[in-house]
């Protein structure tokens, strides 16, 4: 779609009316757009005060006690060793987030560069003696590393050097049980800064992991196209 | 906990808070569910009118924010926004899977325009908005009702309509600009 097509549809990517496939467009391209992020603003704006126009309605008590459990479950599963907890901060100031953020996830990687030595950080991650490394193979160049811990199902991705897929493209990671590929999210190279992708997983139950190109931002809900990289896990 | 979440809820912005969920800080989380669950469970009752599901969707819309604060950009909008957006965002995927399942009555999904836009329309409760709505065209107003408030997309709006999509999205442009000039953004405080 042109940036003038996309602009037209702005107003109902604010009010979630798109179909997925249209909605996956606007994203792409507000990667890249700051007029059209502009206008999303205020359209977002817009459709915020038709949010009120709901009857008001008291969530039961037992709602928030399940909320923050679930949120401190996965916090927790985050909670590792020192060296751990360093590596990790690092790759979560790193990963990239879902959601047409690539322009100030790009900028946010600029800064950090300068301020931390990330690859050392991961490092942490390697040191550590539960851990597992894999190295993945395949046709995207760069040098790309997958460290998990099978106990604890913490993982993270390592990757330097990758290639660039493309504007509009995305890495996307997968686990791999059998012929069920399961996201674990997506990820764009950065020149001279390694990548990491945390995962949490229970990795006995995943034969590999592996990479395939998606379209941007969110990737795909399945693979799309075969693997560029993979790696074998040992498990299931 | 309790008090220091109450002082929290004093203390802060949204934007300050979500800063602080980016960074994995439970009690600005906390402060964050006690502002907007309310709201949240709203649009997904007001949605699903199914406690259950609006509560799955509730808990879905605060796991999204505790994993997706550090993808809001202040730059591009409020964090009130953002996360009504969300909130939003979940209540209509949730509203779209229910209707694609075959539990739902097949009169639900054969119903005629005037039920569909009258169901949609009832989900309007706010005095405030209700008139806000009364000032847009009678185009503008069903358009936007069965998008906003009927998690229709533009395509089926179209089609239950009989008219070309651009007119669709033309008159959800416009309406959207209208109300944003008849109902500007409330404070936090009134979110409810």
């Amino acid at each position: 779609m042109t940036h003038d097509e996309i602009r037209e549809s702005i107003p109902g990517y604010a009010l979630h009316a798109l179909a997925p496939e249209d909605a996956r467009d606007v994203e792409a391209h507000l990667a890249t757009c700051a007029e059209c992020q502009r206008e999303l603003g205020v359209f977002e704006d817009a459709a915020a005060s038709l949010a009120i126009g709901f009857a008001p309605e008291e969530p039961p008590a037992a709602l928030r006690r399940r909320v923050l459990d679930a949120v401190r479950s996965r916090r927790r599963t985050g909670a590792l060793g020192v060296g751990w907890t360093a590596a990790l901060a690092a790759a979560a100031a790193l990963i990239v987030v879902l959601a047409g953020v690539a322009l100030s996830l790009e900028q946010r990687l600029g800064a950090l560069t300068a301020r931390v030595d990330s690859e050392t950080q991961a490092l942490a991650l390697l040191a550590d003696p539960a851990s597992r490394l894999v190295t993945l193979s395949g046709s995207a160049g760069g040098r790309v590393r997958f460290v998990f811990d099978p106990a604890t199902g913490r993982g993270a991705l390592v990757a330097t050097g990758l290639r660039n897929p493309g504007s509009d493209l995305v890495y996307q990671l997968w686990l791999v049980a059998g012929a069920a590929p399961h996201s674990a999210g997506v990820f764009r190279p950065s020149s001279g800064t390694p990548v990491i992708v945390a995962v949490g997983a229970d990795f006995p139950r995943y034969q590999a992991v592996a990479i395939s190109v998606e379209r941007g931002p969110n990737g795909a809900a399945r693979p799309s196209a075969a693997p560029v990289l993979v790696g074998k896990l040992g498990g299931g | 906990m309790r008090g220091s979440t109450v002082s929290l809820l004093n203390a802060g912005d949204d934007e300050a808070l979500l800063a602080r969920v980016a960074q994995a800080d439970p009690e600005a989380f906390e402060a964050l569910y006690a502002r907007y669950s309310g709201p949240a469970y709203s649009i997904a009752m007001g949605m699903l009118r199914d406690t259950i599901r609006a509560q799955e969707v509730t808990q879905d819309v605060f796991l999204a924010i505790w994993r997706g604060a550090r993808a809001f950009d202040p730059a591009r909008g409020s964090a009130r926004t953002w996360i009504l957006s969300v909130a939003h965002h979940k209540s209509v995927d949730a509203v779209r899977r229910a209707r694609r399942s075959p539990t739902v009555p097949l009169s639900d999904t054969i119903a005629g325009d005037v039920d569909v836009i009258e169901e949609a329309q009832a989900r309007v409760d706010a005095g405030h908005v209700r008139r806000a709505l009364e000032a847009l065209s009678a185009e503008q107003r069903v358009a936007l009702v069965l998008a906003y408030y009927g998690g229709y997309t533009q395509q089926e709006i179209a089609q239950r309509l009989g008219v070309p999509l651009g007119t669709i999205k033309t008159r959800i442009r416009d309406g959207l600009l209208r109300l944003r000039s008849v109902l500007p953004a409330p404070a936090p405080e009134t979110a409810r």
